[in-house]
């Protein structure tokens, strides 16, 4: 299996980049010390002054200071722990209710199939970022309520896939013959539908690892995220969106404001994005290499 | 492949599209845009109270007086054609009746000449309805002494309260009517009011920028579904839903613009030149005024030219600084200003989460914290001033003198406010709560409403001082949403909060009552302790203030209440704003008016042909 | 058939309950002082206004089952409310908005299904080779990218520098034609508005509005659909059932369009069907980025308004959209795989 994975010299790229962003997370209090006043909110991005104008790179601060002096180099390490949290929290979690419930429907069929998918349905008919919106008004903002509305709105999309799937294989020869040898449910669920039908869905999870990410930005966009100052790559995004135009004449003046935190965004899914190709790869047993 | 033949017609039409409409725009001289940011509540003038609203009202009506240009001490005429003085004999001695001689000649959008009834019905209106939250209070308090129609209605009948307006009897209902038609009449070709008690800017409540003191047509109004003027009916149209409102979405005023329409899904109000305004034609024919939240967007319209005027907040000034074309009018002095407000009682129950442990242990905040004033003192004393207005208002914004706006008259500007001063602080916290505060330490939550950094800063720099004198302060600094932080506000749970006040109109009354007086509008949310403390020192003085026309007592007045304010820390002001006016250069005849909430007057610019 | 749909049809009805139903029980954890702030929107709006009358005048110290009876009962009249954060009636917003929004979607479907079943199918079958490779890099740098952050570049550059794309739907010119007396309203999309009032200068200029918040668009959807085409296409690439066929001798391409495509489609139209609706509800961040007054826009500004009655009605109408495009799904499930049993 690992032969496989580096072969592909995609997939040895994102299992690379993941490496490293798992030891910047790992070692992010020697990385990027937090000064002695603030040892007990380590996330919280510390200021060098109050100026609403970024300043650009420096020895002091590799990375520059964003809008209201916060040092980007600091955000943008232990933005990494946060990524990991947020993104396997969330996936996780979706994933665990998403199977459970995409497979008893399609398995059961019928009536209870129905209802079960009418209940998806009434948690897909709300617009995502609307039922975000909606809950952080309620439970108030901050990245905790965010990866509430994620979860609640998330796991649908795997109990969809993987309902689809198992309801094409369900009708298949070797599961028909299974049950006719009086095979119990569950067994036959657990090994002969979900190993044919899981893929997809762990495929899609490892991609979401990455997009989970970049929708937790777009919520930091709409207001709704961790708030100012936090280590979240999509909240300094959202600060960076002032200053994206730069200045007349200079278009690109506050570049570092973008670059840094948008570059840890991308390379984060990107390293996700291979590494859910790899897997497809590797543990589909009809493919060959 | 038909996907080939579709991306080869996508191409295509791009480069059609690009050909045929053109690349950057040359600019029509007859139409201007100004791009803002926000809503407009209501185009009503008895119902507007924010400023959005208030700039469209101010192109569509025209009020009885005016400020000269660009300032705010002066008033000229306007559908007046004197302003009431002393010396004219329009006012009289005890200032407590004022004559309006109404001008003739001049025509509504309809074409309906204006008449001294159309005055009374626009005031009458406006009292007999007085919304919620509206803006109606301002007539009320200087032609009746006080805030409501229900609080009139009260007195009147001689009632404690009433819970139903709506329920009330036959007999009352008229007598209502009888005192609001006795305060303001028509003699002639004047209009008089009566007021209760003289009331020194009686005439800025009324004058342009003021937009309740619009002019509307009495009987365009009636046609159109309004109170019909009888003693018995009004109760209908009393307090009613901002959308049911007859001036809602329309307008029929004799000010210099028509409005052709309020395009909600577009979010743009258009205005068409009125030929026939009395003072002239204005010069721009049409005019827009659209609303985009996103400031790139907005500044990249300047920058094409389809904008010819924005609304720029002031961390993004140095991106329009410099662009080739526009004009930047910064450091405007505007008359607002913003102050951390203590709580002199605060709950401990329910609010923990706060408060902490409610105690004076370290770990939270007694009730009483803001009681003490050498808490208040140090507080005042560890805020670094010049910071905020130097970094986070990037230089447009002033230190403050006091509770009034240094622009105002009566704000006695050789009086300095607090400055940073960490030595001072320590030796008001050392002697707080007799010298245990300083031992035993406290926590305290500052929340802001999330969205607003310049506050979250503000806060920060609060606790970057405080925690410098003494590290067993603690200082936690948390954003919650405006509704919550609305709703904490309103049960006094905020041990310290931000406010700031835009002016209502150009008066030192106007400010010393919202942040002086035990029923001000923010005293309100300071705690019972603070509310006896306006009584006991302030509430008589500006009573004072209010009821004299003579402009030395005042003076005197509000220079003590101003001293009085510094001596107690009554609570931190700490910056009068400054305003900021962006526009393209070949935008003329622009002139800056502190007392008007419109950014731009349609009448007074005009474009220059490119 | 008929049956069938009848009876996902008749769930409508118990969709919609349940999602009104979730929204005013969130919205009933929030105090009658929380939801008097859709009224003063920001502090700045906040002088001396007495906060208890206005609770009193909008009964929002009604219990929240007074509430949503209330509610229901104005809905049965036809009457979905006035919505304070776009102030107009919630169905003139929706009629208003959703316009706007559909015309968007429909401008960048085409590019994103069409674009992304071909270049999934053409990455599919020519596996690993540098094709393959190209097109998932792109794919995977446009699913990576934070869709405003691309917004606002294309803003930066097809605006800022070149002048060809600007924000908003109309230009002023345009508008001021729109909004005259002689331009009527058909269908409140532009372009086809346009078209049918043979105003063709504002037709190339609603086009000229729509290309950047396209592109912006359906880059990244373009980038999902193509990854799901590729994933499903090389699936079934290799079920025993297409090597069979090829193994009878079938030339490539009648495999590919005959067996490959056709199951291949399946999990592409689930994914399809709740791409439309993601478009339709997701739209919020663009119509942001580029000003464009749609749908999305105004329920994220009414949420975050507690604008609760405009929420209600446009998450019914999207509850409506969803249950529909779900039936068109299901159908072509069975439309497709003939093995899927409508029961």
């Amino acid at each position: 299996m690992m032969k496989k994975l580096i072969r592909n010299p995609l997939s040895l790229f994102g299992f690379a980049l993941l490496i490293f962003f798992i030891i910047i997370a790992l070692l992010a209090p020697v990385i990027a010390p937090t000064p002695e006043r603030h040892k007990h909110e380590p996330y919280r991005i510390p200021r060098y002054g109050w100026q609403t104008t970024p300043t650009p790179p420096s020895k002091e601060h590799p990375f520059g200071l964003t809008q209201g002096q916060y040092d980007i180099f600091y955000g943008v390490v232990w933005g990494t722990r946060t990524a990991f949290f947020v993104g396997l929290v969330v996936v996780g979690s979706s994933c665990v209710i998403g199977v459970v419930v995409g497979a008893a429907s399609a398995y059961i069929g019928g009536r209870t199939d129905e209802i079960i998918m009418r209940i998806v349905d009434v948690f897909l008919s709300f617009p995502f970022l609307i039922a975000a919106v909606v809950i952080t008004c309620v439970l108030g903002k901050g990245l905790d309520k965010i990866m509430i509305a994620m979860v609640c709105f998330w796991w649908m999309n795997y109990a969809r896939l993987l309902r689809g799937n198992i309801l094409q294989v369900k009708e298949e020869e070797f599961v028909l013959a299974a049950r006719a040898a009086g095979v119990s449910h569950i067994k036959i669920i657990i090994r002969h539908i979900l190993p044919n039908t899981i893929f997809p869905v762990l495929i899609s999870a490892s991609m979401d690892l990455g997009s989970v990410v970049v929708t937790a930005a777009g919520l930091s966009f709409l207001g709704l995220g961790a708030p100012e100052g936090y280590a979240d790559w999509g909240q300094m995004i959202s600060f960076s969106r002032n200053w994206l135009l730069g200045a007349p004449g200079e278009p690109l003046k506050y570049w570092y404001t973008v670059i840094y935190p948008g570059a840890a965004i991308v390379l984060f899914v990107l390293a996700w994005n291979l590494i859910g190709d790899a897997l497809r790869d590797i543990l589909d047993p009809k493919i060959q290499a | 492949m038909k996907a080939k033949a579709l991306t080869a017609v996508f191409v295509a039409l791009m480069l059609v599209t690009l050909g045929y409409t053109g690349f950057a725009q040359t600019t029509d001289p007859n139409t201007f845009v100004y791009v803002s940011f926000g809503d407009p509540d209501t185009l009503d003038p008895t119902y507007a109270y924010d400023t959005a609203s208030g700039e469209l009202i101010h192109q569509l009506y025209d009020n009885l007086v005016a400020y000269g240009k660009g300032g705010v001490d002066t008033l000229v005429p306007m559908l007046s054609t004197e302003v009431p003085s002393v010396a004219n004999g329009l006012l009289s001695k005890d200032g407590k009746t004022v004559k309006f001689p109404i001008r003739k000649g001049v025509k509504f959008h309809n074409g309906a000449v204006l008449t001294p009834e159309d005055v009374e019905y626009s005031f009458e209106r406006a009292m007999l309805a007085d919304p919620s939250g509206g803006p109606c209070w301002m007539f009320f308090e200087p032609l009746f002494g006080v805030q409501t129609l229900k609080d009139l209605a009260c007195k009147i009948g001689g009632l404690q309260s009433i819970d139903d307006m709506q329920k009330l009897d036959k007999n009352l209902i008229v007598k209502i009517y009888e005192a609001i038609d006795k305060s303001v009449e028509v003699e002639g070709d004047y209009v008089v009011f009566h007021l209760a008690t003289p009331y020194p800017p009686f005439m800025q409540i009324l004058a342009k920028g003021a937009s309740w003191g619009s002019i509307v047509n009495k009987k365009w109004m009636i046609e159109n579904g309004a109170w019909d003027g009888k003693p018995d009916t009004w109760l209908k149209w009393y307090d009613p839903p901002k959308e049911s409102m007859t001036l809602y979405e329309k307008a029929m005023g004799t000010g210099p613009f028509k409005l052709v329409t309020w395009d909600h899904s577009a979010a743009q109000v258009v205005f068409e030149r009125f030929d026939d305004y009395w003072q002239g034609p204005a010069k721009l024919k049409t005019a827009f005024i659209k609303y985009i939240s996103e400031f790139n967007t907005r500044k990249l319209m300047l920058q094409t030219g389809e904008a010819d005027a924005i609304q720029v907040p002031a961390m993004y000034l140095d991106q329009v600084r410099a662009l080739p074309g526009v004009v930047v009018l910064d450091h405007l002095p505007s008359i607002t200003n913003t102050a951390l407000l203590f709580n002199y009682t605060i709950p401990i129950k329910g609010n923990e989460d706060i408060v902490g442990s409610g105690q004076l242990d370290g770990k939270g905040i007694p009730p009483n914290f803001f009681n003490d004033i050498h808490v208040r003192k140090a507080f005042c004393y560890s805020f670094d001033y010049d910071a905020y207005i130097e970094k986070v208002a990037l230089g447009q914004g002033s230190k403050p003198h006091g509770p009034i706006p240094a622009i105002l008259p009566f704000c006695d500007t050789s009086l300095e406010w607090y400055s940073l001063d960490l030595k001072k602080a320590e030796e008001e916290f050392k002697t707080a709560f007799g010298g245990e505060l300083w031992n035993k330490g406290f926590k305290l939550t500052i929340l802001y409403n999330t969205g607003n950094d310049n506050r979250k800063t503000a806060a920060e720099i609060l606790e970057a001082g405080i925690e410098a004198v003494n590290p067993k302060f603690k200082i936690d600094v948390q954003g919650v949403q405006w509704s919550t932080y609305l709703d904490k506000l309103r049960a006094s749970a905020l041990p310290v909060f931000f406010l700031g006040w835009h002016m209502d109109f150009p008066d030192a009354h106007n400010f010393i009552f919202p942040y002086m007086h035990s029923v001000g509008a923010f005293s309100g949310y300071c705690g019972e302790d603070m509310a006896e403390l306006c009584r006991r020192e302030f509430d008589d003085l500006i009573a004072k203030g209010i009821a004299t026309t003579d402009d030395a007592i005042r003076a005197e007045v509000y220079k003590t209440l101003q001293k009085k304010a510094y001596d107690l820390a009554l609570s931190m002001y700490y910056v009068d704003a400054q305003d900021i006016r962006v526009h393209r250069d070949w935008v003329k005849g622009y002139v800056y008016s502190p007392a008007y909430s419109a950014y731009y007057d349609f009448y007074e610019v005009w474009k220059e042909a490119k | 058939m008929l049956s069938y749909i009848g009876r996902r049809l008749l769930f409508l009805p118990l969709v919609l309950f349940g999602v009104t139903l979730f929204i005013f029980i969130a919205m009933s954890f929030l105090s009658p002082y929380q939801l008097v702030s859709s009224y003063i929107k920001s502090p700045d709006e906040l002088k001396n206004q007495s906060l208890d009358d206005l609770v009193k005048k909008y009964r929002l110290d009604d219990p929240a089952h007074i509430k949503y009876f209330r509610w229901l009962g104005n809905i049965l009249h036809g009457n979905l409310g006035y919505s304070r954060s776009a102030n107009m009636h919630v169905m003139d917003a929706i009629k208003a908005r959703f316009p706007a929004t559909l015309e968007l979607t429909i401008f960048a479907i085409i590019p994103v299904v069409l674009g992304g079943i071909w270049l999934g199918s053409i990455s599919a079958i020519h596996h690993n080779s540098p094709v393959d490779h190209a097109t998932r890099v792109f794919a995977i740098i446009g699913w990576s990218l934070p869709s405003f952050v691309f917004g606002i570049v294309l803003l930066m550059y097809f605006y800022g520098v070149l002048g060809w794309f600007p924000p908003g739907r109309l230009s002023t010119w345009a508008d001021m034609i729109v909004l005259s007396e002689g331009f009527i309203r058909y269908t409140g999309m532009n372009t086809l508005d346009a078209i049918l009032n043979r105003e063709w200068a504002v037709f190339w200029d609603a086009i000229r509005h729509l290309i950047a918040p396209t592109i912006s668009l359906s880059y990244l959807w373009w980038a999902f659909i193509l990854r799901i085409t590729r994933s499903s296409m090389l699936d079934v690439l290799n079920k025993d059932y297409v090597r069979t066929a090829r193994a009878k001798g079938l030339p490539e391409n009648i495999v590919i369009k005959r067996h490959v495509r056709r199951n291949a489609m399946i999990p592409v139209a689930t994914v399809a069907g709740f791409m439309v609706l993601g478009m339709l509800g997701g739209l919020t961040i663009t119509e942001t980025v580029f000003d464009y007054k749609g749908l999305g826009l105004l329920t994220a500004t009414a949420a975050q308004q507690l604008d609760y009655t405009c929420v209600l009605g446009t998450t019914m109408f999207y509850g409506v959209i969803l249950v529909v495009s779900n039936l068109v799904v299901d159908i072509l499930y069975a439309l497709i795989d003939p093995r899927v049993r409508l029961d």
